[in-house]
C-alpha cells in the first residue's frame, strides 16, 4: 500500500476505559498539529479514531488489555492503527438491539476517512486502520 | 511527545515501538457540562466541552426530564461543544424520535461548522423532527412562530 516504503511513527497505549478516549483524541490532535493538517482533517481524525476506540471498549468486556493506537506519517498520508486486545468486532456496527444507534461508527470513519481497513490482530483482537490523504 | 522516527512500515517495526514508545497520558479527561434554561418558555440545554462516548449519558439525563415532561421542542445549544462524534448524536437521534411522536422538534443552536458537517453526513440535517439554527435569535423566532396560531 505504501510506496514510499517509510514512515514516521508514534503510539499511545491506553487503558480501555471510556474516560480516556480524550487522551486518545489529544493524541490525535497534536499529531495531526505537528503534521501541520488543517483543523477540518484534525477534527475528522478525532473522530474517526474515536469511533474506532469507542468500539473496543465497548467490547473489551472488562479486559485490562491496553488500547494501541499508531500513528504513522507518510509523504502523501497520515495513518491511524487502532488494535485492541478484545475479540473481533466490525466496529460500530450495532450488536444490542434495533433501536441503538451505535451503529454510525462505520459509516461516519469511511465518510470521514479516504481509506477505512478492519483486520484481525494475530491475537485475534480488532485492528481498524484509518488513512487520510494529505 | 515526538515522532519515534523513521520506520520501515512492518508490524514488527510497529512492535518494537510499541514497547520503546509507550506514551502514558493519564491527566486528560472528558469535559462535557449541561444545563437546562428556558428561550421563550422552551427548554434550552446548553452543552459546553466535549460530547464523546463518555459523556454523552450526562447529556440524556439533562434531556430525559424535558421529554418525560412532555416538551414537544426542545433546543440544545452546541456553541461552545468543541467535538462530538457518534455519541453525541445517538442522542440527538433518541431525543429527535421521542419528540416527533408528539409532532415536535429537536432543534441545534450555533453548532461549529465540523459538528454541523456530522450532523449532514448522518442525515440529521433533513430529518423532519430536526432544524439547525444559526444564532439563539433565529431559535427564539422559529419558537414564537410555532406558537403564533
Amino acid at each position: 500500500m505504501n510506496a514510499g516504503g517509510t514512515s514516521r511513527c508514534r503510539m499511545i497505549s491506553v487503558a480501555p476505559e471510556p474516560i480516556r478516549l480524550a487522551d486518545v483524541r489529544r493524541f490525535v490532535e497534536e499529531t495531526g498539529a505537528e503534521a501541520q493538517l488543517d483543523t477540518d482533517k484534525i477534527f475528522d481524525l478525532k473522530v474517526a479514531v474515536s469511533e474506532a476506540c469507542a468500539n473496543a471498549v465497548e467490547h473489551s468486556g472488562g479486559q485490562h488489555a491496553p488500547l494501541q493506537v499508531c500513528a504513522f506519517l507518510y509523504s502523501d498520508r497520515i495513518v491511524f492503527e487502532i488494535s485492541d486486545g478484545g475479540d473481533f468486532r466490525v466496529p460500530g456496527v450495532p450488536h444490542r438491539s434495533p433501536r441503538d444507534d451505535r451503529g454510525l461508527g462505520l459509516p461516519l470513519m469511511v465518510a470521514l476517512m479516504d481509506e477505512v481497513r478492519i483486520a484481525k490482530t494475530r491475537g485475534g483482537g480488532t485492528n481498524v486502520h484509518l488513512s487520510l490523504f494529505l | 511527545m515526538v515522532w519515534a522516527g523513521v520506520v520501515r512500515e512492518t508490524t514488527s517495526a510497529v512492535g518494537r515501538l510499541g514497547g520503546k514508545f509507550h506514551c502514558d497520558w493519564t491527566n486528560t479527561e472528558s469535559a462535557m457540562l449541561a444545563s437546562t434554561e428556558r428561550l421563550d418558555g422552551t427548554p434550552l440545554v446548553v452543552v459546553t466541552g466535549e460530547i464523546d462516548h463518555g459523556s454523552s449519558s450526562a447529556l440524556q439525563s439533562e434531556i430525559e426530564p424535558c421529554l418525560d415532561g412532555g416538551e414537544t421542542t426542545i433546543l440544545l445549544d452546541l456553541k461552545d461543544v468543541t467535538y462530538m462524534d457518534s455519541g453525541g448524536i445517538s442522542v440527538l437521534l433518541y431525543t429527535v424520535r421521542r419528540l416527533r411522536r408528539g409532532n415536535g422538534w429537536l432543534g441545534v443552536v450555533s453548532p461549529n461548522t465540523n459538528v454541523r458537517r456530522l450532523l449532514k453526513i448522518v442525515g440529521l440535517e433533513v430529518d423532519s423532527g430536526f432544524r439547525v439554527f444559526d444564532d439563539k435569535e433565529s431559535a427564539a423566532t422559529a419558537i414564537r412562530e410555532m406558537s403564533t396560531p
